[in-house]
C-alpha cells in the first residue's frame, strides 16, 4: 500500500472501515518499526472517507447529478466513530436535488456486519441485521444509502432473505453519480 | 460464581428466542440509552470531566502500592480493620472468620459484584449464617436463584409478572400487581433483617485515599441501612476502586450515575469512615475493608491495564448492540457486556471464556460512551491476538487465515483468486445474484443471503483506470 500510493497526493476510499484501517490502525501495527512508521502514518494522513474527501478537502460547493427518490442513511461503525463521518454524507445529498432523506431510529446502531464475527456468531449478526432491516422499512426510503461494502452485503442479504427485494441497498457513491434523471 | 462463558453461542441463541426475555431487553434499552443521553446533553464540557475523570484513575493505576498503603493507614487510624484477599477463596474464608469472631447469625447485604466474583452467600450459607440481599434486584434473584444479568439493574432480565408470580409464591401473600405494591411488600419482609442482622456486607464504588473511606452510590436506601444498623459492617472491594482524595471523588461522581442510569446524582450517596466514635449515636462498632485482587494485578503493567480505570457504570453494557440482543447471561459470568468481555478472560481464564473478545462487531459505541475513556474495542482486539499467539483458536480458522495471509502477500495470485472466486459465486447465483448457501459460511447463510459480485473485480479495473 505504501510503495503503491507513494505518488499519490491523496487515498480516496469508499469505504470507511477501508479508510479506518488505514488511519486509525495501520500506524499502531508499525509502531514498533520507525523506519516503515513515518512512511505508513505519512499515508494515513492522506487517506480520507470518499465523502470526507468531498466535503472536508475537495470542498464540493454543488453536485452535478441528481437523484430521484426518498433514502434513508446507514451511518457505518467504522466511518462513524473511526473517523467522524456523520455530516458530509448528509451534507452532499442534500445538495442533490430529488433527493429526500428521511432518518431512520437508531441509524448510528451497528447493523451486525462486524468481520469475521457476521460468520462465527451468525445468530446475534442476523438478528442485530434483522433490527436494522426493520428499522430501514419502517423509514419507508425506497433506498438505503451508506458508504461501507460490510455493512451493504449484510444488510441486503437480510432484506433478500426475508423477503424485501424492493428496498434498495445503494453506495453513497452511486447516489452521488445519480439516477440519470433530471 | 459457576463460570459458563465457554457456552456463550448456544446460551446466546437461547436468548435470541426467548421473546419475554426480548421484550424486557428493549425496555430496558430505551430507558438507559435516553436517559444517559438527557444527562450528558445537560453536563456542561462533559469530554472535560471525561479526560480528568481518566486522568485520575490512571493515577491511582500506576501508583496504586502508595494509595493502597495510605488508604490502610488512613482507615485504620480511624479504627477500621483492613483485610487483603488475594483470591476469591481468601473473599471467603476472611468473611467466614470475622462472622465466627462477632458470632453472627444473620448477615444483610447490599449490592457487591465482587461478592459476586466469590459466590460469597453460598459460603456464608454453608457457614450456618443467614444471607438476606437487600437490593430489590439481588433480592429478587436471591429468592428466583438466579445469577444477575446486569452490574448495575441485576434484575433487567425479569418482567413485572415474573416478579409478581415470585413473590406470591415465596411471600406466600396475595398477588400483586404494581410496582409499588410490589416493593411495598418487598420492604415490609427486608425491614425486620435490617434491625435483626448482626453483620451487614456492602461492596464500595470508591476507596478514599485521604480518609480511609468507603463510599457507595444506591437509590434504595439499602445501602445506609447495611452499613450503619448491623454492628460488624464488611465492605468488600477490588484494589482498583481507589481514588485519592475526596476532590476526585467529586469528578467521578458527577460522570458515574449519568453514565449509569443518567440520574444526575443517586437518591444516596454514603460515605462510611471508621467504626462509630462515642459521641455518634449511628454506625457499626467494627469495621472491616475486604481488599481484594483475585486477578486485577494481572491487568498491571500489560497492554489491557487501562481496564482496571473502569468505575462499573454499565453505559458499555447498555449501549452495546450485542448485550442488548442477548442480555448479560450469556456472557456467563458476574460480568456481561464490552467490560466482561475483557475481565472474565483475564479474572477466569482466556481458555474457559474464548468467545468473549470475539462476541463484538467492534462498532466501538462502548468507547464512545465510556465515562473513563477504556479502549474496549482496542483491549478485545488484544485478547483476540493473545488467543492466536497462544494458539487457542480452532484448527480451521487458523489454517483459512494462514492461507489468506500468506496469498495476500502475492497480489498477483490474490488478484486470480478473487478473480476466479467472484465468476463462480456469479455463476452459481444466478440471475437472482444471491447465494442462498455457502459451505463454511452458514453462520452468514442461516440468516442471509450473499449478494454476487457483478462486474470485473478491483484488481481488474485499476490497471485499465490507473493514469
Amino acid at each position: 500500500m505504501v510503495r503503491e500510493f507513494a505518488d499519490c497526493e491523496y487515498v480516496v476510499a469508499p469505504s470507511g472501515s477501508c479508510a479506518g484501517m488505514i488511519r486509525e490502525h495501520y500506524p499502531r501495527l508499525f509502531k514498533d518499526e520507525p523506519q516503515q512508521l513515518e512512511k505508513v502514518s505519512e499515508l494515513s494522513r492522506r487517506t480520507f472517507e470518499l465523502t470526507d474527501f468531498l466535503v472536508n478537502v475537495v470542498k464540493l460547493e454543488a453536485i452535478p447529478n441528481s437523484f430521484h427518490g426518498t433514502i434513508t442513511y446507514h451511518d457505518s461503525c467504522s466511518g462513524l466513530r473511526e473517523l467522524g463521518v456523520k455530516k458530509q454524507p448528509r451534507l452532499l445529498l442534500a445538495k442533490m436535488p430529488g433527493v429526500h432523506l428521511t432518518e431512520m431510529p437508531d441509524c448510528e446502531t451497528c447493523c451486525g456486519f462486524g468481520g469475521t464475527f457476521s460468520v462465527k456468531f451468525g445468530d446475534i449478526s442476523t438478528r442485530m441485521a434483522d433490527n436494522k432491516c426493520k428499522a430501514i422499512q419502517g423509514s419507508r426510503a425506497d433506498a438505503v444509502v451508506l458508504g461501507d461494502l460490510g455493512c451493504m452485503l449484510n444488510i441486503e442479504g437480510r432484506l433478500r432473505r426475508t423477503g424485501d427485494y424492493k428496498t434498495q441497498v445503494l453506495h453513497v457513491a452511486e447516489v452521488l453519480a445519480g439516477d440519470g434523471g433530471d | 460464581m459457576q463460570i459458563t462463558s465457554m457456552y456463550f453461542k448456544a446460551r446466546a441463541r437461547e436468548k435470541l428466542d426467548d421473546a419475554q426475555l426480548q421484550q424486557s431487553l428493549s425496555k430496558a434499552q430505551g430507558k438507559f440509552v435516553h436517559a444517559r443521553a438527557d444527562a450528558i446533553r445537560q453536563l456542561e464540557n462533559f469530554e472535560g470531566y471525561r479526560d480528568a475523570a481518566a486522568a485520575i484513575r490512571d493515577r491511582v493505576i500506576r501508583d496504586l502500592d502508595l494509595y493502597l498503603e495510605q488508604f490502610e493507614q488512613a482507615a485504620t487510624a480511624r479504627g477500621a480493620v483492613v483485610h487483603w484477599a488475594e483470591t476469591a477463596q481468601d473473599v471467603n474464608r476472611i468473611l467466614c472468620d470475622i462472622a465466627e469472631r462477632h458470632a453472627v447469625r444473620k448477615a444483610v447485604k447490599s449490592k457487591s459484584m465482587v461478592s459476586e466474583e466469590c459466590a460469597l452467600d453460598d459460603v456464608l450459607e454453608k457457614a450456618g449464617i443467614e444471607v438476606v440481599e437487600t437490593d430489590l434486584g439481588e433480592y429478587i434473584l436471591q429468592l428466583a436463584h438466579e445469577p444477575p444479568s446486569h452490574i448495575v439493574a441485576p434484575v433487567v432480565h425479569k418482567s413485572k409478572d415474573e416478579i409478581s408470580d415470585l413473590f406470591e409464591h415465596k411471600h406466600k401473600r396475595p398477588r400483586k400487581t404494581s410496582i409499588p405494591e410490589l416493593c411495598r411488600e418487598a420492604r415490609e419482609i427486608l425491614r425486620p433483617h435490617f434491625l435483626s442482622a448482626d453483620m451487614g456486607i456492602s461492596g464500595a464504588n470508591f476507596l478514599i485515599a485521604e480518609t480511609g473511606s468507603a463510599l457507595i452510590v444506591t437509590n434504595e436506601g439499602n445501602g445506609r441501612l447495611t452499613t450503619t444498623l448491623p454492628r460488624v459492617h464488611v465492605a468488600i472491594t477490588g484494589i482498583e476502586k481507589l481514588v485519592p482524595t475526596l476532590e476526585d471523588v467529586a469528578t467521578l461522581l458527577r460522570l458515574l450515575p449519568r453514565s449509569a442510569t443518567g440520574q444526575t446524582i443517586t437518591n444516596y450517596v454514603s460515605i462510611t469512615t471508621g467504626v462509630r466514635g462515642q459521641e455518634e449515636s449511628d454506625g457499626p462498632e467494627h469495621f472491616y475493608i475486604v481488599l481484594v485482587d483475585a486477578g486485577r494485578t494481572k491487568f498491571l503493567g500489560g497492554p489491557l491495564q487501562p481496564m482496571l480505570r473502569c468505575i462499573r457504570c454499565g453505559a458499555c453494557m447498555n449501549h452495546c448492540p450485542v448485550y442488548q440482543n442477548i442480555g448479560g447471561h450469556a456472557y456467563g459470568w458476574v460480568y456481561p457486556g464490552p467490560m466482561g468481555s475483557v475481565l472474565t478472560p483475564v479474572y477466569v481464564g482466556l481458555k474457559n471464556a474464548l468467545d468473549l473478545p470475539n462476541a463484538s462487531t467492534l462498532c466501538g459505541e462502548c468507547a464512545v460512551v465510556c465515562p473513563v475513556k477504556i479502549p474496549l474495542p482496542d483491549l478485545m482486539r488484544v485478547l483476540r491476538e493473545q488467543e492466536v499467539e497462544q494458539g487457542l483458536r480452532p484448527w480451521q480458522e487458523r489454517l483459512a487465515l494462514k492461507i489468506w495471509a500468506r496469498v495476500a502477500l502475492f497480489p498477483g495470485i490474490y488478484s486470480l483468486f478473487s478473480r476466479v472466486a467472484s465468476r463462480i459465486f456469479r455463476a452459481i447465483a444466478g440471475e437472482e445474484k444471491l447465494l442462498h448457501y455457502l459451505p463454511g459460511a452458514q453462520g452468514w447463510t442461516n440468516g442471509r443471503d450473499l449478494p454476487a459480485p457483478e462486474g470485473q473485480t478491483f484488481r481488474e479495473l485499476y490497471p485499465n483506470r490507473k493514469r
